[in-house]
Parts: structure tokens; C-alpha cells; sequence
């Protein structure tokens, strides 16, 4: 039984899990280096990796079919965390998103909402049964609505549009139609123009700015070019690490959360940047392959939701940091520095190696 | 946990064994193979974008990665220069004339000040500096901006008491200092708040005295600021050379002394000493009144930088007669032994009357006689026997019309008309040193030359230049002054000015025990209206000593003196004060026996 247990556990999954961490670990040294304490930023991240560890084994173990079925007070119970910290919430970076949690600093409720939608959007859509019509999406729109407002307030755009890419990818998963996703896609292109006018305006010189850094290379465009220039001076191996000047001398903002990639770029090089790729392309394959493989459409739908998310956080991530995609500030999961995203993370990781378990029977 | 799950399966999944009816397991069938279907579309979504990172990644860390290395290296090091010590000035005894002290400047960080205008109030009282000037050097977001350069001690203190935390900085910087404040401030000028010369040998010899400014390389922060630790110095800066000057700063003292005294009594606009050794040329004192303090040049109108010595230039008067008398003799055109029929007046052309001074009437006179008794009307006779072309070119050839030379800054030419506009009575007032003029300096040179024996003498102060090590460092040396009359002709215009201090005009600057050659001289001023001043005077005293074997030629010049204005007067009395002192101070052997003794 014990060996059967271990067998159907996706060690590739949780290996790739272990790796990109202890990268991230690594690469976090790196970016903390000179900080007042070195010791204290490893200390806290040791401590989060602990929470996430057993994050992670709780997921594993609690059967994602009976997590679903409290689906509605999840529901309930995220869109009021949101609520609250809009009202109670500490800002930081001019933005509400953190509730203060005494000595463990504060949590984000807008991560955990990831995972939420995960579950609840799962558990939607399997009672559906089936998306025959495009009217039939409504409902999962209303769903996803809500707490992607409530995100979007704080405001934290970029957790917004990981919440739409999780509706969509779990809507397409879910059955829906590709025209009707199709449609609905160029439905948001018609409205974006409203949207945009509604966005702040440094919001909207941080999108614009990745088309053209260098029309305001000390505003908008500054961390953009300072990120390229930092991967780009890390050549084919890399400046060695604790050696990226860029890094130490403190030229690309929030290099330890957001702009972490630029560490890694300049003090491994190319050699860096490609293997990372490499365990998040390992990673979310083995995340879709669950999916593919999970003994119900529920599974499905869950693994496929957290492909979907690693998928989008990898991508914008990534690609904002080297200048492809606009700066929406979403962290690389597992690396950044930020134990609400790392728990997150971890927590879905058990989620997957759980519906993987729950495959033949158990 | 595995038991309690296949216990309760929760959820819409049929459990184990049961059979689903065929048309739910139908739909579970097609919801597989689009699940399956989706992922595989999925994957390959994620291949597709995970491509494109990785063919982004290739561009920048291979394609961009030279141009990228380039920015990154420009951005994050900064040069800065290392500025050298500067050099000091040394009288020829190696006293120290200008020094270095450490002094602090004051500087603002506006970055990192919360309230300018605030920060402007607290700290403009304590540096002397109105609120307003603070608050306009505040540019927001700056690092650093001056507030005050090289201040008192005590400003420093009272700044750093205010605790204006990290808005406010000290820099320790050298400041050029002049331990004896106005000693031979024209003489040495003065040097700028970033320690460049500006005026005087500061400024002559700034090239010996600022050295070479090293080259340091900094790691800069994304703020801009310095990483001092990360220092490193790519050429280490070369401190400047020490400047010996020939002024010796007892003779110096001695000459403003002296002079102030005597400026204080005949209350003349100004007044100076000039004192070199004829046998080089090498300036030992050289004193103007009244100076300023280099210490704070900045306090005084810029007119009063100018060393007058060099820079202003008068028209000479009778201590002029002594060139006269060298040109006269040299050409052979005036015999020693002949005797002129001078009379009370000369008429010349044009119908000028050239009359005596005073009133005096001298009948017959040789050419000492002439310099004796510092005769007009002698000198024109003489001048007009020597004609304009012989004159006028034993005047250049003395040096007079083009500058001395001198290693100072600032000289003139003085002038000296061609022959073509010699017209009127130029030829005979010149004579009598009206009508040309001359900086006191060319005035000096012409005695120095004659106590030389006829050959020109080239006025210097840079006696030699020290490393920092106090090895010397080769300098130029003078070119060697031409041959302007013959020696025998110096040595008897020599005796005539012996005899003129002896037993005409220049009595008063006798010294006992010393032979001096010297000639006074009282001359008017021209007015800016054509014409001279009705009374207003420069006098002056040329001397010699020893006539016999000369050490020190001096001229004394003031300027305006009221009261009594002639140069036998006011101007040789002041000769023999500081010749006297000078003497004794040199260990010059007397020649003659004390008037004492006899």
C-alpha cells in the first residue's frame, strides 16, 4: 500500500518544485546581499518554505472532491478577506493588499484568492456538466468577476488578469466552445479602451512603457531598461553570483520580488535564465499532464486552473522583466521574495500531487 | 486516509464498480477527450510561449549582450578627480609665503531634506548667508550643491551644531593660506577658491605650483552616489612644486615698513619700494602701499590686485637724466670735460621755454654737473646735441617701450613715441624724463643695468622649484641682457650719481659708510586734459649701493605726496631708511669709514 502511495505520487512535479525553490533561495541571497540583514530575509524565507511545506502535504492529503464541496463558504469567505483588506488592509507601495497577521508579518488575501477561484471555478463548472452556449459562460464570468474586482480595487492589476487567465483557461479545459471564448475575447478587446480610461495614469504608462522604454527612461521606462541591461550584461554564464553589479548597486527596483529574473540574468547568464525556464516548463507540463490524466472532470479542471496560473505568472513575469510584455507587477512564483505567493504556490503544487493520487482509486 | 476516502467519494465521480448509465458515460467519455485535447493545446501554448522567452533571453544575453555590458558599465562608474596639494611659495630663505591649511566647506544634500525652505532658515543665520540665497542653491532632488566653500573653523562648529542630520555635509579641502597676511601681496597675488592661480606668482608659476590631479575610479549606486569602498585609483594625483621666490621676507618687511611709515607722513596716493640684485636681477623686495590681504582678496576692488610696480606706468622725470647721460657719453657726443652755457631758460622749437625747477639758474655746467644739480635746461642742451635718433634708440636699448620681462603677470610697456612724432619739444622735455613714460620697474632696470656695467638686467622672482620631495626641478634660465653702453660709460654716469647723492640733490639718501649712486627725481603728472598737473607730483629716488661694488639697486617712488613733494625730500630719505637696514641685514661690509670716525 505504502509502495503503491509513493508510486503515485508525481515526483517529477515535486521535484521541480524543489529545484526552482532552492534556486529562488539562491538567487534571493544574491538580491538581498548588502541588505541590512542578509540573515533575517533567509531566516523568513526558510520559515515560509516550512508553512508552504505543510501547505502543501495538507493539500495533498485532503481530497480535492471534498474541498470542492465546501466550495460555496470558500467562496463566501475569500470575497470577504477581499472586502476586508480593501477596509483594514495595510497599504504598502500605494496599495491595500496586505492584512497585518502580528508576528508573521501579513498576508495578501488577493494570492489566495488564486487558489480559491481554483477550487470553487472547478466545482462550477463540474455541475455544469456542459457550456453548450455562450449565454452558459455568463455565470462563470459573474463568478470570476467578483473577487477579480475586488482585486483590481486594491488595485493590483496583475492578480486581476491572473484571475481572468485562470476563468479562461479553465473555461476552455471546462468544454466552452473556442468560438464563443473566441468572441467574448474580442468582446474585451471592444471594452479594454473603457477600461483603460479608468486607469490610473501611471497605470497606464507602465503598460505603454515596455513598447518604448526609452521615451521616459527615468519614469516609466526606468526599471524596463535597467532589467535589460542588467540580463544582457550577464552574458552567456553570468557575472557569478553576489557579482551583478546591477544588482548590488541597486539599479533594478523590487529586484528581490518582481524583477528577481534580472538576478538571475545577470549573475548566471543565459545558463541561468534557460534552466529556469526549463523547471518551469517541466513544472507546468507535469501540471497539465495531471490534468489530462485526472480521473474526473473536477481534477481536471483543477490542475488545469494551476497550470493555467503558473503558466500566466511565468509568462507576464518573465516577459516583463525582459521587456515583451507590460509591468503588471505579478511575482515568479516560487522565487520571488513573498511568502503569501510562495504558500500559494506550494499549496497548489499539493493540490496537483493530490488529484494525481486520487487517479486510480485511493 | 486512502481507506476513509474510498469510503465516502465525494463529489459527482460515480464511485468504483458502479456502472455510470451509458449516456453519462458518454458525456464523461467526451469530456476526457476534450480535457486531453485542451491540455495537449495547452501544452503547446506553454512550448510556444516559453520559446519566445527563451528566443528574447538569446537576443538580449548573446545578440545585445555588448551593447547592454556597455550601459551597464557607464552608468554604474563614475570618474572623479583627485585634487592634488598645491604647491607652496617660499621667500629665498625657504619661509613660507603660501601654505596650505585644512579648512571645511559646507555642502546640502536636497534629496534628503524634507523642508527647504525650513532648512534654508536654520541654516543661513550660522554662515553669514541670507535665507533666500540658501533656499535657491536647494534644487530638488539633487545630491549634492555647495553651500559655503573653505569656511572659519568656528562657522563649521556652528553649522554642525544645528544637528541638521543627513541633509547637510563636511568636506575637509585645502585652502591656500598667507601666513603673513598683506606681506608682498602683490608680489605673490592670490589663488582661487579651487586653488588656481589667479594673479601675482600664484599665477606666473601656477603650472609648477598645481600639479597633477589624480584620477579615481567609483562604483555608483542607482541614486548616484559614490561607493567610496569601492574606490580605486586608476593615477595617483602629483602634488605641486614649491616655488622659491628670490624675495627675501626680512628685506620685504623691511621696504613696507618703511614705506608705510613714510606714506602715512607725506599722505601720497600710493607709494613703492622696488629693491634687486643688479649682478642677476633677482627682485628682493618689492613693496607697494597700500596693499590687501591675499587671505581675502576678494574684499578689496580688483584695481587693487594690480602691482604697480610693473603695471602702472609715469612719466619718469629728472632720475631719467641718468639715462640720458649713459646714451650722451656712449655715442661720444657730449666730452666730460665739456662745459654748457645753460643760462636760466632754453627756447626750443615750437616756442616752448624749457625753464629750471624752482626757479634756479645755473650758468655753466658739465654733464655731472647737469646730473648734480638735476639741471632742465642741461639736459635738453644735452638731449638736443644728441639728437632724436641716437636718443631714442639708447632708450630702447635701455628697455624702455616694451616690458622688462619680469616672470610676473600684468606688465606694460610704458611708452616711448617713435622718432617720426618727436616733434616740438619732445626731444629736449625728454631730456629731462617728461614726455616718455615708464613703469617704476623699467625706471629700476635702467639704474640696475648701469650698476652692471652697461649690461641689461633682466628682472626676475623665481629663484628655483622644488618637488614635493625637495629635489630641484630645472627651470629656464634668463637669457643673458645685452651690452647697452659701454662699461666705462655705465661706471661714469655711476660716478656722477655718486656725486649727486654726495653733494647735489640726493643728500638725504647718504648712508654713512656707503657709497651711493642715485638721482632723485620730482616729476609731473600729465592731466587727462592735455597738458600736466598744476600740482600734483610723482616723486621718486634711483639708487645704487655700494657705488663701488654695487649689491642692491632701488627705486622709490610716491605718488601725489602733499606737503612737501620733491623727490630729494620725501623719496631719498625713504632710500636711505631702507638701503641702510638692507645693508646691514645682507652683511654688506661698509666701504668708507663712518662719518663718525672722521
Amino acid at each position: 500500500m505504502t509502495a503503491r502511495w509513493t508510486r503515485e505520487v508525481d515526483w517529477v512535479l515535486l521535484g521541480a518544485t524543489g529545484l526552482i525553490t532552492a534556486y529562488g533561495v539562491v538567487v534571493l541571497l544574491s538580491a538581498t546581499h548588502g541588505a541590512a540583514e542578509p540573515a533575517a530575509v533567509l531566516r523568513t524565507r526558510l520559515l515560509h518554505i516550512t508553512l508552504g511545506l505543510v501547505a502543501l502535504v495538507t493539500a495533498a492529503s485532503v481530497d480535492y472532491r471534498r474541498l470542492a464541496t465546501a466550495a460555496g463558504p470558500i467562496y463566501v469567505a475569500t470575497v470577504a478577506l477581499l472586502v476586508a483588506v480593501l477596509v483594514v488592509g495595510d497599504a504598502r507601495l500605494g496599495a491595500q493588499r496586505w492584512i497585518v497577521l502580528g508576528p508573521f508579518g501579513g498576508f495578501q488575501p488577493s494570492e489566495v484568492a488564486k487558489l480559491a477561484l481554483i477550487v470553487t471555478l472547478a466545482r462550477h463548472l463540474d455541475l455544469a456538466r456542459s457550456l453548450p452556449r455562450m449565454r452558459a459562460l455568463f455565470p462563470f464570468f459573474a463568478h470570476a468577476a467578483v473577487p477579480a474586482l475586488l482585486v483590481l480595487r486594491q488595485p493590483d492589476m496583475g492578480t486581476a488578469l491572473v484571475l481572468v487567465a485562470i476563468l479562461a483557461a479553465m473555461l476552455y479545459v471546462g468544454g466552452a466552445r473556442p468560438a464563443d471564448l473566441a468572441g467574448l475575447a474580442a468582446a474585451a478587446a471592444v471594452v479594454a479602451p473603457f477600461f483603460w480610461q479608468l486607469l490610473h495614469d501611471y497605470q497606464r504608462r507602465r503598460l505603454t512603457a515596455f513598447l518604448d522604454p526609452a521615451a521616459d527612461p527615468l519614469g516609466a521606462g526606468y526599471a524596463l531598461i535597467q532589467a535589460k541591461i542588467a540580463i544582457g550584461s550577464g552574458q552567456l554564464f553570468g557575472k557569478g553570483l553576489f557579482a551583478g553589479t546591477q544588482n548590488v548597486l541597486r539599479f533594478i527596483p523590487e529586484q528581490h520580488t518582481d524583477f528577481i529574473f534580472t538576478v538571475v540574468g545577470e549573475e548566471l547568464g543565459l545558463a541561468g535564465t534557460l534552466a529556469l525556464l526549463a523547471l518551469f516548463l517541466v513544472w507546468i507540463w507535469r501540471a497539465l499532464r495531471i490534468a489530462a490524466g485526472a480521473r474526473d472532470r473536477l481534477g481536471a479542471l483543477m490542475a488545469a486552473g494551476v497550470a493555467a496560473m503558473m503558466l500566466f505568472h511565468v509568462v507576464v513575469n518573465v516577459g516583463m522583466t525582459i521587456g515583451l510584455m507590460p509591468v503588471t507587477g505579478i511575482p515568479l512564483p516560487l522565487v520571488s521574495y513573498g511568502g503569501s505567493s510562495l504558500l500559494v504556490t506550494l499549496a497548489a503544487t499539493g493540490l496537483l500531487v493530490g488529484i494525481r493520487l486520487r487517479r486510480s482509486g485511493f | 486516509m486512502t481507506r476513509r476516502r474510498s469510503r465516502r467519494p465525494p463529489g459527482r465521480t460515480p464511485p468504483p464498480g458502479r456502472r455510470a448509465f451509458p449516456r453519462a458515460a458518454e458525456a464523461e467519455a467526451e469530456h476526457q477527450r476534450v480535457i486531453r485535447q485542451r491540455a495537449t493545446a495547452l501544452f503547446i501554448l506553454l512550448a510556444l510561449a516559453l520559446a519566445g522567452l527563451g528566443a528574447r533571453l538569446v537576443s538580449l544575453h548573446v545578440v545585445q549582450a555588448g551593447a547592454l555590458e556597455r550601459m551597464a558599465a557607464r552608468q554604474q562608474t563614475g570618474e572623479f578627480l583627485i585634487e592634488p596639494r598645491r604647491g607652496r611659495l617660499l621667500d629665498r630663505w625657504g619661509r613660507s609665503l603660501a601654505v596650505n591649511v585644512d579648512a571645511e566647506s559646507i555642502y546640502a544634500v536636497p534629496s534628503r531634506i524634507a523642508d527647504r525652505r525650513a532648512f534654508a532658515r536654520a541654516v543661513a543665520p550660522a554662515m553669514g548667508l541670507r535665507a533666500d540665497d540658501v533656499l535657491s542653491r536647494l534644487v530638488p532632488d539633487r545630491h549634492f550643491v555647495w553651500l559655503a566653500r573653505k569656511v572659519e573653523p568656528q562657522t563649521a562648529a556652528a553649522v554642525r551644531r544645528l544637528g541638521l542630520g543627513e541633509g547637510i555635509g563636511f568636506l575637509t579641502e585645502p585652502r591656500r593660506q598667507y601666513p603673513n597676511g598683506t606681506l608682498a601681496a602683490h608680489v605673490l597675488g592670490f589663488a582661487g577658491i579651487d586653488n588656481q592661480g589667479l594673479a601675482g606668482a600664484e599665477l606666473a608659476f601656477d603650472h609648477y605650483l598645481r600639479g597633477r590631479a589624480g584620477l579615481a575610479r567609483v562604483e555608483r549606486d542607482a541614486m548616484g552616489r559614490p561607493r567610496l569602498e569601492t574606490r580605486t585609483i586608476v593615477r595617483p594625483p602629483v602634488d605641486g612644486a614649491d616655488v622659491v621666490l628670490t624675495i627675501d621676507q626680512v628685506l620685504q618687511h623691511i621696504a613696507e615698513r618703511e614705506l608705510d611709515a613714510t606714506l602715512a607722513t607725506t599722505r601720497a596716493a600710493w607709494g613703492a619700494i622696488a629693491m634687486l640684485d643688479p649682478e642677476n636681477g633677482e627682485v628682493l623686495a618689492l613693496a607697494v602701499a597700500p596693499r590687501f590681504d591675499p587671505n581675502a582678496y576678494e574684499r578689496v576692488p580688483p584695481e587693487r590686485w594690480n602691482n604697480p610696480v610693473l603695471a602702472h606706468t609715469y612719466e619718469p622725470g629728472s632720475t631719467f637724466k641718468v639715462v640720458l647721460a649713459a646714451a650722451a657719453l656712449d655715442a661720444g657726443a657730449v666730452d666730460a670735460r665739456e662745459v654748457f652755457r645753460t643760462g636760466g631758460s632754453l627756447r626750443v622749437a615750437g616756442g616752448y621755454v624749457i625753464r629750471e625747477a624752482r626757479g634756479r639758474r645755473f650758468e655753466r655746467q658739465t654733464l655731472a654737473d647737469v646730473i648734480r644739480n638735476s639741471s632742465n635746461v642741461g639736459a635738453a642742451m644735452i638731449a638736443t646735441r644728441l639728437g632724436v635718433r641716437r636718443y631714442h634708440d639708447a632708450i630702447r636699448r635701455f628697455g624702455f617701450g616694451a616690458p622688462t620681462g619680469i616672470d610676473l603677470p600684468g606688465e606694460a610697456s610704458g611708452l616711448v613715441p617713435p622718432p617720426e612724432q618727436w616733434r616740438g619739444a619732445v626731444l629736449q622735455t625728454a631730456g629731462f624724463g617728461q614726455g616718455v613714460s615708464a613703469t617704476p620697474l623699467q625706471v629700476l632696470v635702467a639704474g640696475a643695468t648701469l650698476a652692471r656695467d652697461g649690461l641689461l638686467v633682466r628682472p626676475r622672482v623665481l629663484r628655483a622649484v622644488r618637488d614635493p620631495d625637495g629635489r630641484a626641478i630645472e627651470v629656464p634660465a634668463p637669457a643673458a641682457g645685452p651690452q647697452v653702453v659701454a662699461p666705462q660709460t655705465a661706471r661714469r654716469v655711476l660716478a656722477m650719481m655718486v656725486e649727486a647723492v654726495a653733494h647735489g640733490g640726493g643728500t638725504q639718501a647718504a648712508i654713512d659708510g656707503y657709497p651711493v649712486a642715485g638721482k632723485t627725481g620730482t616729476a609731473q603728472k600729465p592731466s587727462p586734459a592735455g597738458g600736466y598737473l598744476p600740482d600734483s607730483y610723482v616723486a621718486s629716488f634711483l639708487g645704487i649701493v655700494p657705488a663701488d661694488r654695487p649689491r642692491l639697486a632701488v627705486l622709490v617712488l610716491l605718488d601725489d605726496p602733499r606737503g612737501e613733494y620733491f623727490g630729494s625730500v620725501v623719496a631719498a630719505p625713504l632710500f636711505r631708511a631702507v638701503a641702510s637696514q638692507a645693508l646691514w641685514h645682507l652683511r654688506v661690509a661698509p666701504s668708507q669709514a663712518p662719518t663718525a670716525a672722521r
